[in-house]
């Protein structure tokens, strides 16, 4: 649906040059939830505005459903952009406008007549379940509702695709839920293709399909969600992943030595980490009926990603040398990887 | 009433017919210079935030070319520039003397510092906005009428009164070319034959319109806030 071919941008400051996005390819299809996640001054701001031209590369081509972007002229591109929504941080709204008209404003100008208007925004409105707001202004509503509206608009000219720069970064984590289930919601009912920028790695488990990773400037990593969170190759990755995991919370105990990773000969400390999408099966027990191993589970981080669990447990496991090695294979036959932190028999 | 006010103020009972006189001409140059200044102060304030830096037109030419005119017109000051003016203020309004006479400083004094109202009024339109409009398809001179005038409605009123307002002190001075008006009035009778009523009934009047002109403007922006 959008592709990306070679795309870079750089930004004149008094300081100098600063190379914002640095020649970037990304391919996005067709109905996906596209994330891109970065830290701030990672350039995806910037990226996401070089997808509607907001901000014009010097090198590269943009593509949206095959229509190439960066060859139209101004009035062409105006024409495009209503293929494109794209929702933002602070919303903005006019703020001297009441919800209907905010919602309007994209349909006027472009020769529709007033019912049918009524009718579009009456629509959109039901859609984003703000039904009874439609004269009210945006400042007597909450952010939740501000983005919905914003959603609503962007969406008036059933775009094929909707941009979402850091959408959910000025709400609360609730809202931000309820916002990310709309989106879902639309991208399965319309099937929208949807661009999520986000610094937030919630965001990207909750909502996406494919995630790149951007630092400065690069997409250092992309894929499928699960396959980067699974194995993620970059440092950078990494460091987004362990801040929603506790599983590195294990690290600093073992520094700490702390009682909770203390071991009697014969126990071993082992960090499990699912790899591959995989079947739920009753691993832990399993290894303990099979190997006649004692499992303490010491830590869990498990979620759904694309319906199948991602993350690991810390556990505690004692047996015999023999059942040990057993459980280990039996455990990565099924693409567990298996790490010891630590051999109660070491010390 | 007519003997109390005989009383309290005789000199202005005196010329009562001259001082509406006064008043419809002070009322009519405000009137006239300040509907084409309101006009001409727009049209800059809009083509400056247009051309600036970073502007959805931009032009630093243009940018540069009209904040310097500005800057030199303002640091004129109007009695000054009401004399300079005399030749092309004939060459325009066919007399350089009288209330049609005045018009045409006056414009010339208001006209940059309405513009810079309007400029600041303009820059208060968050960027977000505008991008916002971009995004949405709109053009350049569709962001300009629809975003940054339109958002800025309550903040352009403010600018609007206070020019009125200055306006008004400005053809105070526009007797200097004979040009009447209440200002002339006051200066000719209150201030040089020492008539003080006069001076204060003046005064009033100006007041009067001074608080027509910002309750109007007050009850607008409270309309247009949200």
């Amino acid at each position: 649906m959008i592709a990306l071919e070679g795309i870079t941008k750089t930004f004149t400051m008094k300081e100098g040059q600063v190379e914002a996005v640095r020649n970037v390819t990304l391919h996005i299809a067709e109905h996906e939830i596209y994330g891109i996640i970065g830290f701030s001054g990672a350039g995806k701001s910037t990226l996401v505005r070089c997808m509607n031209l907001l901000e014009r590369p010097e090198q590269g081509k943009v593509k949206l459903a095959g229509k190439e972007l960066t060859g139209l002229s101004g009035r062409e591109l105006r024409e495009a952009r209503k293929d494109i929504g794209m929702i933002f941080q602070h919303f903005n709204l006019f703020r001297s406008r009441t919800v209907f008209q905010n919602i309007a404003y994209p349909l006027r100008g472009r020769g529709r007549d007033k019912e049918e208007i009524r009718k579009k925004v009456r629509a959109l409105l039901k859609l984003v379940d703000l039904e009874d707001k439609e004269n009210v202004y945006p400042s007597q509503l909450s952010g939740g509702q501000k983005q919905r509206v914003a959603i609503a608009r962007a969406l008036a000219t059933d775009p094929k695709v909707l941009l979402c720069d850091e959408a959910t970064s000025a709400l609360d984590p609730q809202t931000t839920h309820s916002i990310l289930k709309l989106l879902k919601q639309l991208n399965a009912q319309l099937g929208i293709t949807i661009v999520m920028i986000t610094h937030e790695m919630a965001v990207i488990k909750e909502i996406c399909d494919r995630v790149a990773v951007m630092d400065q400037g690069n997409v250092v990593e992309e894929g499928e969600v699960f396959e980067v969170f699974a194995n993620p190759a970059q440092p950078i990755t990494k460091a987004f992943i362990n801040t929603t995991s506790v599983l590195r919370k294990v690290y600093e105990l073992l520094e700490e030595d702390s009682p909770v990773v203390k071991l009697a000969p014969g126990e071993k400390l082992l960090k499990l980490q699912y790899l591959e999408k995989s079947v739920s099966e009753s691993l832990i027990s399993g290894i303990s009926r099979k190997f006649d191993l004692d499992c303490n589970i010491i830590f869990a981080n498990i979620e759904i990603i694309g319906e199948a669990p991602l993350g690991g447990t810390v556990i505690i496991a004692n047996g015999t040398p023999e059942a040990m090695e057993g459980a280990i294979r039996y455990l990565n036959d099924r693409n567990i990887s298996v790490e010891v932190l630590k051999d109660g028999s070491d010390t | 009433m007519e003997v109390i006010l005989e009383k309290l103020i005789p000199n202005v009972m005196d010329k009562l017919p001259e001082l509406w006189k006064c008043t419809g001409q002070t009322l009519y140059m405000m009137g006239l210079s300040g509907i084409i200044s309101f006009v001409l102060g727009l049209a800059v304030g809009v083509i400056l935030i247009a051309s600036r830096r970073g502007g959805v037109l931009e032009n630093s030419v243009v940018y540069n070319v009209l904040d310097k005119l500005i800057n030199v017109f303002r640091s004129i000051p109007f009695v000054i520039l009401l004399a300079s003016l005399i030749p092309l203020t004939r060459a325009v309004a066919g007399t350089a003397i009288g209330t049609k006479g005045a018009i045409l400083p006056l414009i010339f004094g208001t006209v940059p510092f309405f513009a810079r109202q309007v400029e600041t009024a303009l820059a208060e339109v968050d960027d977000g906005l505008v991008e916002a409009a971009a995004a949405m398809g709109t053009s350049p001179v569709g962001i300009l009428f629809r975003v940054y005038l339109k958002e800025s409605i309550p903040a352009l009123t403010r600018g609007t009164t206070i020019t009125l307002i200055s306006l008004m002190g400005l053809t105070a001075m526009a007797g200097a070319v004979g040009g009447g008006g209440l200002g002339d009035f006051a200066i000719r009778y209150g201030h040089e034959r020492n008539q003080t009523d006069v001076t204060y009934v003046t005064v009033v009047i100006l007041l009067a319109v001074v608080m027509i002109f910002q309750g109007i403007g007050n009850l607008i922006i409270r309309k247009t806030s949200h």
